[in-house]
């Protein structure tokens, strides 16, 4: 694939040569700093894009298009540098652009709602430094056909597994390990990282079809995926020695099938968005540690604009999860989190944008992250955000009220 | 219905009767170049009439210029690309600058419902925007997405206010009980030899919010079109003395454009 887009990319270079062929470069470059209530550095560093943009074919549906793009990131921060091919795809349109296949490193986006989709497992994430989360292109091929009576249907396959970016320590929660009655510890091994390898079986895929007419949308879908994000575990590894084991952490990325519904409507002033997921594994008893248990997850949102003032968007998330059954019964038992969003855009003037948001939990714990950017020249935008959380210990947010901090960052498209 | 004071300058259904002998009466006052003195339309409603004939292409594809310039004289600048089709088919694309490039709507008037999608690249997502939101600013601009989807003279009420030297004609438009408008009223003035309202000032709560003012008027391809709109922001709260300058260049009228253009496939491209 990296030799047909290189040759792609070559080909666009010499665009004199091909009357039909129109390229476009493009680039970003951003510098961010970051720092904690702690006094911590989170960020510290640079980033710098380049992107080529092709495509070949009539004005308005080509018969081919492509894109290339780098991405190298320095943080000092995190001791991180990193140079990768980000989104590198080649598309070619069939039937007059009815049916579109593209293959190569993609990023797409399912669902309906704003900022949780459930129905969306496509791509792995950046979770490095939550509550960031990324989406990162991967190979994939992807398929769309625009049928008639306003359908159109998507198909996605997946050939190798790439699991999400882990947080940084400081953001991990790490197994716990009861050591058996009876033994010491002796030691705690390397984490063995049990990713799927690349093999027919482990294919990964899905279908959506969405039917948008007048008025409003609706969608279902279903994937075939390894969770991205892996279960952890702990094992005792017997060392040979009497009463003594050592502590093998083990992460395993299971099988889940999701089966979505997302939809949007508009009444008048207020379009309602929402999204229902149900997740299931291949242990549907729960009886497995190393398989994730079943759960359901439901977003409902409205968003309204308030007459000169913001736009508002509020959101309902219920997270239903069936706690492993216990030794005695079949089945476990649900256990359900909910949370509400809200979030408020407001354009001041022409540069300066004003937007917060509020996530609250009922377990008590919270999330705000109010943010300003301001436009100082065409292509150059400068941000400010913050991030406050709050909650008690153990609580789905209280654990990250040490992240309490902001960031500036300085953007320069072009 | 077509939209007295959208960006390209589309007006009217032919079938008005009047506007063959308004545009005739236009036209030959544009070629001698004569003062126009006497006042042809006697009701606000025949002048409107009359706006609402002016002959229009059946598609519209253009480049445009967004130039937004604030109190203290700073500008930004943004370029979009456009297709439309009668008034009721529109697309709009950024091209310009890399941070919006990509973004772009897609409007659809059925005449039982008006639908507005937004595409955001970076999202990869099609939005569906709300009739309310309508009311918002255009990308930032000092036009509004009603403004520039434009207004449809059948959601208002005409009145003919005054008659300038010209003539030019001062109409209020007050918005009819069930028409999804912003504004509380509009004043038009329109000049009788050009027929297009060549300024309007928006009220809300009695006070002057905004004026649209339309500059370069061409005949091209046979059409008497505003190829610059200006828009002011007087008094909203917000941003007080900024304005927006959208500029038509390489526009290309009556080439037939594909039902596929106004759809969510074309918007994504």
């Amino acid at each position: 694939m990296r030799r047909i887009l290189l040759t792609i990319a070559f080909l666009a270079l010499s665009a004199g040569a091909f009357a039909q062929l129109r390229t476009d470069w493009s680039g970003r470059l951003e510098m961010r700093l970051g720092l904690e209530s702690t006094g911590d550095l989170t960020a510290a560093g640079a980033e710098a894009r380049l992107a080529l943009d092709g495509e070949v074919g009539s004005e308005f549906f080509p018969t081919a298009a492509f894109r290339v793009e780098l991405r190298a990131k320095t943080d000092a921060a995190t001791d991180t540098a990193d140079v990768r091919l980000d989104e590198a795809w080649a598309r070619v349109f069939l039937n007059d652009g009815v049916i579109e296949a593209t293959a190569g490193n993609q990023r797409h986006f399912w669902g309906s709602t704003d900022g949780v989709n459930p129905v969306d497992r496509l791509n792995p994430r950046d979770l490095s430094v939550p509550p960031d989360a990324e989406k990162l292109a991967v190979p994939m091929l992807h398929l769309r056909a625009w049928l008639e009576h306003d359908v159109n249907l998507e198909a996605v396959l997946i050939p190798a597994f790439v699991p999400s970016i882990a947080p940084g320590e400081a953001w991990r929660d790490e197994p716990t390990f009861a050591s058996p009655p009876g033994t010491t510890v002796t030691e705690i091994r390397p984490l063995r990282d049990e990713r799927p390898e690349a093999s027919l079986q482990n294919l990964q895929g899905g279908v959506r079809v969405q039917w948008r007419p007048a008025g409003f949308d609706l969608a279902a879908s279903y994937l075939y995926v390894y969770r991205d994000v892996p279960t952890r575990s702990a094992e005792a590894v017997p060392t040979g020695a009497p009463g003594e084991v050592d502590v093998q952490p083990v992460a395993r990325y299971d099988r889940l099938h999701v089966v979505g519904l997302d939809g949007s409507v508009a009444l008048g002033d207020v379009v309602l968005r929402g999204e229902i997921a149900y997740l299931f594994t291949d242990d549907p008893s729960g009886t497995d540690p190393a398989v994730g248990e079943p759960s359901f997850h439901v977003v409902i949102g409205a968003e309204t604009p308030v007459p000169d003032g913001p736009r508002l968007v509020t959101q309902v998330i219920l997270d239903g999860e069936t706690k492993p059954a216990a030794p005695t019964t079949e089945t476990g038992e649900l256990d359900v989190a909910v949370r509400a969003m809200l979030v408020a855009t407001y354009a001041a003037n022409a540069r300066t944008d004003l937007e917060v948001a509020w996530v609250h939990d009922l377990d008590g714990s919270g999330l705000v992250r109010p943010g300003a950017s301001y436009t100082f020249a065409d292509g150059v935008t400068g941000t400010l955000a913050g991030l406050v959380a709050y909650g008690p210990d153990a609580s789905r947010y209280g654990d990250w009220r040490e992240r309490t901090g902001a960031e500036v960052s300085l953007r320069v498209d072009f | 219905m077509s939209r007295i004071d959208r960006i390209a300058t589309r007006p009217a259904p032919r079938s008005v009767p009047s506007w063959a002998a308004a545009l005739l009466l236009a036209g030959v006052l544009l070629l001698t170049g004569a003062p126009a003195t006497a006042q042809t339309y006697a009701t606000a409603d025949q002048l409107i009439a009359a706006v609402d004939a002016r002959p229009e292409p059946d598609t519209l594809q253009a480049t445009m210029e967004m130039v937004l310039t604030n109190a203290s004289g700073q500008t930004l600048t943004r370029e979009m690309r456009t297709w439309a089709r009668g008034d009721d088919m529109r697309v709009m694309k950024f091209t310009a600058p890399a941070d919006i490039a990509g973004s772009g709507f897609l409007m659809i008037d059925d005449g039982a419902a008006q639908e507005t999608l937004v595409y955001l690249p970076a999202l990869d997502r099609v939005r569906r925007v709300a009739g309310g939101q309508r009311g918002e600013s255009f990308f930032g601009s000092d036009f509004s997405y009603e403004d520039v989807e434009g207004i449809d003279p059948g959601d208002y009420a005409h009145e003919l206010v005054e008659v300038r030297d010209g003539p030019v004609y001062v109409v209020e438009a007050t918005p009819k009980p069930d028409a999804a408008s912003s504004y509380d009223r509009l004043l038009l003035e329109v000049p009788e030899d050009t027929l297009i309202p060549e300024r309007v000032t928006y009220y809300v709560d009695d006070e002057a919010i905004k004026q649209l003012t339309v500059n370069d008027v061409q005949e091209v391809g046979g059409y008497l079109l505003g190829l610059e709109r200006r828009m002011e922001t007087l008094s909203d709260g917000r941003d007080d003395g900024s304005f927006t300058i959208i500029r038509q260049r390489d526009l290309t009228l009556d080439e037939d454009l594909p039902d596929e253009v106004f759809s969510e496939r074309f918007l994504r491209r």
